[in-house]
């Protein structure tokens, strides 16, 4: 992982993580949208101008790959690195949440 | 059809105050109908709605069209017009997280502007230059 890519997505926004997230298995932006909205409960609802701007800077930066476009929708998955970025940013949520819950 | 003009020039930082102005005229009876020339906004009455409207810079966008609009329009948004590189959509103000204003992160605002300033510059640039040729050939010709 290069430093451009930890200065970008270490911390990540909120957007960010749920879309690699829900890259774990292939989907389309529309299918993340659906799927996010399911996952909070309806509490986050991503706009299309954010979903698209974030997939195509994801792949750009190889966080994700392009699989295939079907009736119009491109479906990525996540890659190894977007793993990797996933896998860290989990932990210092996780350290996050643990300095808090023993100081509360 | 009764129709109705209106000239107000925003920069291209200012997407969420044109956003905002383009709501409140349709909330007051004016949906728009196209925005041209300089900064010139045509509108149609209509009946007064709630209606979000939300501008969209994606140069990516521009290079893939179709699954550009197509993803727009699966979340509802009805695509009205481009406008000096920028895409205008709307959709009845429903849904709440989209009717607080959450339109886009910080993060996606940036970037939008981001690269709207860069094409704008990257467009000026040219220009800049061929104007200063112009005026070198034009002081050079005053001086004979």
């Amino acid at each position: 992982m290069d430093d451009h890519i930890k200065k970008v997505y270490v911390p990540m926004t909120e957007t960010a993580f749920y879309i690699l997230f829900c890259l774990k298995e292939p989907n389309h932006g529309y299918g993340i949208v659906q799927t996010v909205e399911q996952l909070t409960e309806g509490a986050m609802k991503i706009s299309p101008g954010t979903m698209y701007g974030s997939l195509s800077k994801m792949e750009k930066d190889g966080l994700i790959q392009f699989l295939e476009e079907k009736d119009k929708r491109k479906i990525y998955q996540i890659t190894n690195l977007g793993m990797e970025v996933l896998q860290t940013e989990l932990k210092r949520i996780e350290r996050l949440y643990r300095i808090a819950q023993e100081g509360m | 059809m009764e129709t109705r003009h209106e000239f107000k020039p925003f920069t291209h930082f200012d997407v969420e105050k044109e956003e905002a102005w383009l709501r409140s005229m349709h909330q007051s009876g004016w949906s728009l109908l196209n925005v041209s020339g300089f900064c010139f906004y045509r509108f149609e009455k209509c009946a007064p709605e709630d209606f979000l409207y939300q501008l969209d810079y994606s140069r990516d966008g521009r290079k893939h069209r179709d699954v550009y609009l197509q993803m727009f329009k699966d979340c509802g948004w009805e695509h009205l017009q481009d406008y000096l590189g920028y895409s205008y959509f709307r959709k009845p103000a429903s849904d709440v997280a989209e009717a607080e204003g959450l339109l886009r992160d910080e993060e996606t605002k940036r970037w939008m502007i981001n690269q709207a300033f860069e094409d704008r510059v990257s467009l000026l640039g040219p220009l800049l230059f061929i104007i200063g040729v112009a005026l070198c050939f034009v002081a050079a010709g005053s001086m004979f």
